[in-house]
């Protein structure tokens, strides 16, 4: 339930997420394999792949491109500070395909290459989106503090 | 700058930390009516496939129902094209300008022997020659027949039609008798009027 409250917007859309990931499982559930992995890392990536389809209809991703992601730099001290909803919070205010990038790298620990292949973009533009992540959160946690 | 940044490893492991609302009754339910939805793909989910194999059966029978009516049709278009093919040999062919035979009426026949007054034979036809099948035509005489040039009439086809279902009609009947008796005489003249003896009473 917490991987699909990170891509969703409130509860009610992640628990729509998290019941189709479930739905998907148990239909496939015969083609699962236990040594390419544990049902736990499965199941996280179906949630994931659903998320991401939900973010995909709902959204645009933008075209623009970048060779290298800025960074603005946010003090490790402020993140300390601030509270894990309320981070959560200020993160599902992107925009949701930027929102959808951030998580993905940030969170997850996903590279630009993986990230482009899953939304379909370039990754370029994941870098983008990345960049764009960085210095909004860096300018709502700069004001709020 | 392409790697994650120390913050952002913050904000990875706060995001672990975050509450998660109790909603598994409403999540489970949600499921449970995705599920019987397919109910066939849920009960027998053990069975990898079983979805596959019941798609193919029934293409299988579709092909078979489909090939079946294609080969009725067929079939059924050959007996068609053979019993159509096979008419002209049974029957003789006639021309396709002139209507199919229709048998004469007893009351243009009957005109017909009137007319000729030779013919003793009830279904005996004049020659063939244009007679006008009118009404009055029985009082018409053979020599005024004979000189009027030929008129095209309307009804004639069931004459000729006639002709041509009894070709040797004619033949057969026997040659006309040659009239007896007194020139002039009719049937009417040997007709015998009952006197009403009352009549004469009536006028006195």
């Amino acid at each position: 339930m917490s991987i699909a409250m990170r891509y969703s917007r409130d509860e009610q859309d992640a628990a729509d997420i998290l019941s189709h990931a479930f739905i998907k499982l148990f239909k496939s559930i015969t083609s699962f394999d236990a040594n390419k992995g544990s049902l736990h890392s499965w199941l996280k990536r179906i949630v994931i792949n659903e998320a991401l389809d939900h973010i995909k209809q709902r959204s645009r991703f933008c075209s623009e491109e970048l060779d290298e992601v800025n960074d603005p730099g946010i003090p490790n001290s402020i993140i300390e500070k601030t509270d894990a909803d309320q981070i959560m919070r200020l993160i599902k205010q992107l925009p949701p395909a930027t929102h959808a990038v951030f998580t993905l790298f940030a969170i997850e620990g996903y590279g630009h290459k993986e990230i482009a292949q899953q939304l379909g973009i370039s990754e370029g533009t994941s870098k983008w989106h990345l960049s764009e992540a960085r210095k909004t959160l860096q300018q709502k946690l700069s004001g709020k503090n | 700058m392409n790697e994650r940044t120390s913050y952002e490893q913050l904000i990875a492991e706060k995001a672990g930390q975050c509450t998660v609302p109790d909603m598994a009754d409403a999540i489970w339910a949600t499921i449970d009516a995705g599920l019987n939805e397919a109910p066939g793909d849920a009960n027998n989910s053990s069975q990898p496939g079983n979805t596959t194999v019941k798609f193919t059966q029934w293409r299988k029978l579709w092909l078979f129902a489909g090939s079946g009516i294609v080969l009725t049709a067929i079939v059924l278009i050959w007996l068609n094209y053979k019993s159509e093919k096979s008419k002209p040999e049974n029957y003789p062919q006639q021309p396709k300008n002139q209507p199919s035979p229709v048998q004469p009426k007893m009351d243009s026949l009957q005109i017909d022997s009137v007319t000729s007054k030779k013919a003793t034979h009830r279904y005996s036809l004049p020659a063939p020659t244009a007679v006008p099948l009118k009404a009055d035509s029985a009082s018409v005489k053979k020599d005024t027949l004979a000189n009027l040039p030929p008129v095209s009439v309307p009804k004639i086809d069931s004459v000729q039609q006639h002709q041509r279902l009894i070709p040797d009609s004619s033949a057969s009947v026997p040659p006309p008798h040659k009239q007896r008796g007194v020139k002039g005489i009719t049937l009417d003249d040997y007709k015998i009027v009952p006197v009403n003896k009352d009549t004469g009473n009536n006028k006195n």
